[in-house]
């Protein structure tokens, strides 16, 4: 047997143990913890997950969206405003949610998927700005920069998403970011995935080949952000206030994307360990600081980020996993 | 609408319009000379701002004249920002360059915020509430004082572009990188000044805008994006284009907010910018380079 064999024998099976480790552990965390790190474990998690669905098409796609706080806010807002006027549980308005955010993606799509690399970059940051205006136009029905509260529910409130506690928000949210997570990974192996990837390789080449760009990107963008609004719902029932300036944020589409980038865009593990170390840093650092004040977390996450970008662009996961690698074929096997 | 308000809309959207041109042409400079958006264009804008009135504020004198200093001190940072971080990444993909200078730009927006904190600054000036009147249209003193001086220095950039050895080595890297090297120029020492004149020209800026600005740690988000619109209409990388289009959104702005008021304005911009981006997707003076 040649050592290559041999790692591949053992390295799936050691990468089977790995995930079955991290499950149990984050499934027992919030049991264990103090409230205060159970929020910043729901937050971990919550932008863990939108970093995932940001990979989707920022990192495979290479269409560096930064709005993508647009979709997290019209997925809020629709629950919130269908729960309010209609009486709507937000359980069907997490679904209600993610097609409307699908369907702003197609908007988005029809506005930027002619530009590329700098140019999308800016022309979805735009586009968010720009609901954040028209949704500041209307504030009866947005709440503006106040926001609207959303109603308490006497009888049956989980039946509308309102827990005592915010131990079945992070369950509910890690089993988002479970579902998103095998869904990126379906998707990065199947022919959608392959065609995303060339396109983003060299989109020239992938439409002499026959690659369809617009429907393609189309599809890959309406995942994206369906994901993204299911998200803001949850977000929405967790705060129980939703105000424009929350979500129509450019701050926030930047964290979402720099997380994936951090932790390495076009794999499955670095969306989520970019936030995993950059949420509760911040979280930490905001906490030491005091409420008030939100600046020091984005200090960080600028400081990461440039650093990042200058040593090793290919974000922290590749780098962790060549290092993993070498370090195997290292170890001596036997020769037989 | 009557005559002598068209006029006002006219006269504050061209004046507003000039500001942007100069905001707008350092990011059009060095995206047409090293070919990446520079998200921390607003950042040094707000630099600018900070250090004209802290210049103000210790040593008295008018915003102004500081603007030399500003320049000077600017195109030190810019170098500072090229060497250390831009020189090290040049031909690596687009989005390494976006997310350098976007964490440079929660770096500095926020380490300012964290210095100064949110408050307002402002810097007076003796003639502060000296108004101009011509007929209906009043026009104060600062902002036809920035105005000048706006088109003074995008007229000394072009001139110095067009008519200097030092300017047209510049457009000479800018139009064909290859083969300026080829003729013995070193590309990176030029990428070097176009990124330093680029950081300088958002410093100038915001010594512009002190003078009837508020100063606060959020205009650099604010005028990047407003930098982002004027030179994307106008064509990334086109001088004057940038200036053009500057002007066309200065216009819209005033309009805008005649017309909708509050969020109206930027409405406006943000609309009229998609629409350009979808039938002209490189601007209205696209592929035109410098």
């Amino acid at each position: 047997m040649t050592r290559t064999d041999v790692l591949t024998m053992v390295r799936p099976r050691v990468q089977r143990y790995t995930l079955v480790v991290l499950l149990a552990i984050l499934l027992v965390l919030p049991l264990v913890v103090p409230r205060f790190y159970v929020d910043m474990l729901f937050q971990m998690l919550w932008y863990g997950a939108l970093a995932q669905a940001w990979s989707l098409i920022g990192g495979y796609g290479k269409m560096l969206s930064l709005g993508h706080a647009a979709f997290v806010g019209i997925g809020a807002y629709t629950s919130t405003l269908l729960f309010i006027h209609f009486n709507l549980s937000p359980w069907l308005g997490m679904l209600a949610g993610g097609v409307v955010a699908a369907l702003l993606s197609f908007i988005v799509g029809l506005a930027c998927f002619r530009l590329s690399g700098a140019y999308f970059a800016i022309g979805t940051l735009i586009l968010t700005e720009l609901l954040r205006s028209i949704f500041m136009e209307f504030p009866d029905l947005t709440g503006g920069a106040t926001g609207v509260n959303l109603p308490f529910v006497r009888q049956q409130p989980e039946l509308f998403m309102e827990f005592v506690g915010m131990e079945p928000f992070y369950y509910l949210v890690l089993a988002l970011a479970l579902i998103i997570t095998f869904t990126v990974d379906r998707v990065r192996k199947s022919d959608l995935g392959l065609e995303i990837t060339a396109l983003g390789e060299n989109e020239l080449a992938a439409r002499s080949l026959g690659v369809n760009a617009v429907w393609v990107k189309q599809k890959v963008f309406f995942l994206s952000a369906f994901f993204c609004g299911m998200l803001g719902v949850v977000h929405a029932q967790y705060l129980m206030v939703i105000q424009v300036n929350t979500y129509f944020n450019a701050l926030l589409s930047v964290t979402i994307a720099l997380l994936a980038f951090i932790g390495g865009s076009r794999t499955l593990a670095g969306p989520l360990l970019g936030a995993i170390i950059l949420i509760p840093l911040a979280q930490q650092l905001q906490a030491t600081l005091g409420g008030t004040y939100a600046g020091g977390q984005l200090i960080i996450y600028g400081l990461v980020v440039v650093v990042i970008s200058r040593y090793c662009p290919q974000g922290l996961w590749p780098l962790i996993s060549e290092t993993y690698d070498g370090w195997c074929s290292q170890t001596k096997v036997k020769p037989h | 609408m009557s005559l002598s308000i068209l006029g006002q809309l006219l006269v504050n959207g061209l004046v507003l319009g000039g500001i942007y041109a100069v905001i707008a042409v350092g990011l059009s400079l060095i995206y047409g000379v090293v070919g990446f958006a520079n998200f921390a264009q607003g950042s040094f804008l707000m630099i600018g701002m900070y250090f004209a009135w802290g210049l103000t504020k210790l040593a008295g004198l008018d915003p102004f004249l500081w603007l030399p200093v500003i320049a000077v001190f600017l195109l030190a940072v810019g170098w500072v920002f090229y060497t250390c971080l831009i020189d090290r990444v040049i031909g690596k993909p687009a989005e390494v360059h976006l997310f350098m200078t976007v964490g440079l730009m929660l770096v500095l927006d926020n380490a300012f915020l964290l210095i100064f904190t949110a408050d307002r600054k402002f810097v007076q000036t003796p003639y502060d509430d000296i108004t101009l009147y011509f007929g209906d249209i009043s026009l104060p003193l600062t902002r036809l004082a920035a105005f000048g001086t706006a088109i003074l220095v995008a007229g000394l950039l072009m001139a110095f572009l067009a008519a200097t050895k030092l300017g047209r080595t510049i457009r000479a890297v800018a139009q064909d990188r290859g083969l300026a090297e080829n003729l013995g120029v070193d590309s990176r020492r030029i990428y070097a000044i176009a990124v330093a004149i680029g950081v300088a020209l958002a410093g100038v800026a915001g010594g512009l805008l002190t003078s009837f600005h508020p100063i606060s740690p959020e205009v650099g988000l604010r005028y990047l994006l407003i930098a982002f619109i004027v030179v994307v209409v106008g064509g990334m990388g086109s001088i004057k284009g940038s200036i053009v289009a500057a002007l066309i959104v200065g216009l819209l702005y005033s309009f805008g907010y005649q017309l909708f008021g509050g969020e109206g304005g930027l409405i406006l911009a943000y609309l009229v910018l998609l629409g350009i981006l979808n039938f002209r997707p490189a601007g209205l003076f696209g592929k035109e380079l410098l």
